[in-house]
């Protein structure tokens, strides 16, 4: 177990290293000077120079690389560009608004997309899987943006009984944001709800309880349900860890201060730092669900080595 | 961890706090976070006023573009030469934490700005204080104090200048002029901008970032003329535009700081409700396409007033949804210089088809015209290229990012024709000019984007920048007729700017420097 957890770590650095490495190149080559940025257009080339020697970005790309994993590695992720805010506190500040949202919009993705998904499944009625279908359809056919704006004009303005936005309004404010997120990631797990019950549903060990007499409901209840959940809470572990980098478009709609807003204001400025940050943030959230999903299926099905 | 608690219990309180304050408070929505509100680093219309609000000057304007005193204790003095300047600082103005405004704290402040650790967008020796006598020393880290800057006693400061310049006194009436508290700066470091210790009508309360900025009125402010009027004033920040209206429609926002979104510009601008809370002024900008005199086709002068004949700039201002007023010349209303004389010019393609004929221009089709991506831009360029293939001219249009938009545009040959817009730093037709077409600044990074060498306009205007105003804006007009005569560019409209301000919230009148001057806002 603990060889089968030094190779999982080891293969986790290794993404991150790649995912710092990734990230440092793109910004690095991306045709935009973050001096001329933080100077803004009226400065002079001389003010823009200065700027850009002061933050080494005169320096080569192997120079600025290894200088900036040598100071993350101490836990240092630097100062944003833009606003001159340190990089770690400042994401570690924000995780709490995006962990909310996360297992909020989790918990609705997956009690309505998992409800609609295996009732299509078990009730085998055409109109009830054909509603099911509509709704996966719509789901996955409607963009979050969309979905959100619409809520938000709704339920905000014209029959105000959410906030418009932000975070200040109280725990309420975070039902809007979370039923999109939900909403837009339900079809995902209402399709593989109903497929995974209708696999199980067809397996001999079904079939065995049914001959030996066992009621409909408990065979759906105990036998098959409880198969048809595993991949749903694969699933689920994987997008917690998705969710947990930021949720970019539905925190950006909603102004929701999390970890998604950040990203997508550092991305706007060219904020090296705070995009790396916001990156490799994300890409850690996504290595440590992998890790633990991978941890889950060793302890379930010890057959697992690789 | 204790960082993640103390965010958690931030998240909690935050999730607990009771709706908005009413009263004296009044709300600002802007879509985007302060970049900073150090008034070494702040420079862009949403952080200016904010530090206009929260540090002093020396100097200031009135209500229009005239300078008057507000740190000093008048105007100053001005040696015969033009070189020296004197000023007197009035006692009493102290920052939040006790310390002085004296003229210590003027030479600490400048000497910030001036080095190039600060990083300031005015920093170094081609920044605004770059024409201070040592200031060169003082940047290449030869001399450890800027020997023009000289403390005469605790209360009286002199620049002195390498050489004369008019605007010097428009750069002493800007935030990155502000006096700021010493061991506030140096106990907070790069930190400042979070933990502001200021002097001026407000204080600073409290900030989260990308969420909420809160000041409040300083009571122990110095001048009760220009005190702040509301107790508190808070911007609600990170929220869409759209999100950010509809707040404003309920109530929950007094003033959208950055006016009315454009996709719901029309339907709210119609609506007789919203009336009352829609203001517009003219800004001081202006867009325009510009030609880079030096590239083929348009080094030929026939082929650059056949573009301009060819553009219909009503046209441009009707896909701003109006907001906007045509214009055909490069210094914008309200500025010293501005002549009303000059026509806008209306569209007249068989004019500017003949003119085409006439310079033998023949079109390859491979001209590229640059845009910002950032809206209006693309729309408008849109429009420019139908235009000009109407009378001929075929151009492929490149949309880039804000960020290597600029950086395009500047590098000196890259650009052969392009659509740009410029606004003021502060009201002198110098900042339009001579950063716009003299030929120092046809170089990588300078706006000269128009390539425009003329011996004479530099001579000109180098010779404008040591007179008075006074005397200066008749030279300053005839310039702009000289340039425009040569036409580098075709200028389209100024920006008109449509706010939308709750009515309960007076004195949101816009400023042409400030944009908004939150002391003087007041709730009725």
């Amino acid at each position: 177990m603990l060889s089968f957890l030094g190779r999982r770590v080891l293969w986790s650095v290794a993404v991150l290293l790649l995912a710092s490495l990734l990230t440092f190149f793109v910004g690095y080559k991306v045709p935009a000077d973050p001096a001329r940025m933080i100077a803004g257009p009226n400065a002079s080339v001389d003010t823009v120079a200065g700027i850009r020697r002061q933050l080494g970005l005169d320096q080569p790309f192997a120079v600025q690389y290894g200088r900036y994993l040598g100071q993350a590695l101490r836990g240092n992720l630097g100062r944003s560009y833009k606003t001159e805010q340190q990089v770690l506190p400042t994401i570690l500040e924000r995780f709490p608004y995006t962990a909310a949202l996360a297992l909020s919009g989790l918990a609705f993705e997956v009690l309505i997309g998992a409800s609609v998904g295996l009732l299509a499944a078990a009730t085998r009625l055409r109109a009830v899987d054909a509603l099911a279908s509509t709704f996966v359809l719509l789901t996955l056919a409607v963009p979050s943006f969309w979905l959100g704006i619409i809520l938000l004009y709704v339920f905000g303005y014209l029959y105000p009984v959410f906030p418009l936005g932000g975070a200040e309004g109280g725990p309420i404010s975070l039902f809007l944001p979370a039923l999109t997120l939900g909403l837009s990631g339900a079809g995902y797990y209402a399709r593989v709800g109903r497929a995974s019950l209708l696999e199980v549903l067809g397996e001999d060990f079904i079939r065995t309880a049914r001959a030996k007499g066992v009621s409909p409901g408990r065979v759906m209840l105990r036998h098959a349900l409880k198969n048809a959940l595993r991949p749903l809470i694969t699933m689920t572990a994987l997008d917690l860890g998705v969710l947990l980098g930021g949720a970019l478009i539905t925190e950006q709609v909603f102004g929701w201060p999390g970890i998604g807003t950040l990203a997508w204001q550092a991305v706007q400025n060219i904020d090296l730092p705070m995009i790396m940050g916001t990156v490799l943030f994300s890409a850690l959230c996504i290595v440590v669900a992998n890790v633990l999903v991978d941890l889950v299926y060793r302890w379930v099905d010890p057959r697992i080595t690789a | 961890m204790t960082k993640i608690l103390t965010a958690a219990l931030t998240l909690t309180l935050a999730l607990s706090a009771p709706a908005l304050a009413a009263g004296k408070t009044v709300t600002v929505a802007y879509p985007s976070d302060f970049q900073s509100l150090d008034p070494a680093i702040g420079y862009d219309t949403q952080n200016w006023p904010v530090i206009h609000s929260l540090f002093v000057t020396l100097l200031t304007y009135d209500a229009g573009t005239k300078l008057r005193p507000w740190g000093a204790t008048d105007l100053g003095t001005v040696s015969p030469d033009g070189k020296t300047y004197t000023f007197k600082i009035r006692k009493g103005i102290t920052f939040a934490n006790g310390e002085s405004t004296d003229a210590a704290a003027f030479k600490y402040a400048f000497e910030r700005v001036l080095n190039p650790k600060t990083k300031s967008p005015q920093g170094g020796k081609s920044g605004w204080f770059g024409g201070l006598v040592g200031a060169d020393a003082f940047v290449d880290g030869k001399a450890k104090a800027v020997s023009g800057i000289k403390v005469i006693d605790p209360y009286t400061i002199q620049f002195v200048l390498k050489s004369p310049d008019r605007t010097f006194l428009n750069v002493l009436a800007t935030p990155f002029a502000s006096a700021v508290p010493k061991k506030a700066v140096e106990q907070y470091g790069a930190d400042f901008s979070h933990h502001i210790v200021s002097n001026g009508p407000f204080l600073f309360k409290s900030w989260v970032p990308g969420q909420k900025l809160t000041l409040i009125r300083n009571p122990k402010y110095f001048d009760p003329a220009t005190a702040a009027k509301i107790e508190t004033l808070e911007f609600q920040l990170g929220l869409s535009e759209q999100v950010s209206l509809l707040r404003a429609q309920t109530g929950q926002v007094d003033v959208l700081g950055n006016g009315i979104p454009s996709a719901q510009f029309a339907a709210v601008n119609s609506d007789p409700k919203y009336k009352p809370y829609i203001t517009s002024s003219v800004q001081v900008g202006t867009y325009y396409v510009f030609m880079n005199t030096q590239k083929a086709p348009f080094d030929n002068k026939l082929v650059r007033q056949a573009v301009n004949l060819a553009i219909d700039k009503k046209r441009m201002v009707q896909l701003v949804n109006g907001r906007g007023k045509v214009t055909g010349q490069i210094l914008a209303p309200g500025l010293p210089g501005y002549d009303p004389s000059i026509p806008a010019g209306t569209q007249d393609v068989a004019r500017a088809k003949a003119l085409l004929k006439q310079a033998g221009y023949t079109d390859k089709g491979d001209l590229t015209f640059i845009t910002s991506s950032d809206e209006p831009f693309p729309k408008l360029a849109q429009a420019a290229q139908q235009q000009l293939a109407a009378i001929g001219i075929k151009v492929n249009i490149k949309a880039l990012p804000n960020a290597e938009y600029i950086n395009t545009i500047t590098t000196p040959g890259a650009v052969a024709i392009g659509l740009s817009n410029w606004s003021q730093d502060y009201p002198d037709p110098s900042d339009f000019l001579d950063v716009l077409f003299e030929s120092g600044y046809y170089q990588p990074g300078g706006f000269n984007l128009s390539g425009y060498k003329n011996p004479d306009v530099d001579a000109q205007l180098a010779k404008l920048r040591g007179q008075p105003m006074d005397k200066a804006v008749a030279g300053y007009q005839k310039v702009q007729k000289q340039i425009l005569a040569d036409f580098a560019w075709a200028p389209l409209f100024n920006p008109v700017q449509y706010d939308f301000a709750n009515p309960r919230v007076g004195g949101v009148a816009v400023h042409p420097v400030w944009n908004y001057v939150y002391q003087d806002w007041s709730v009725n």
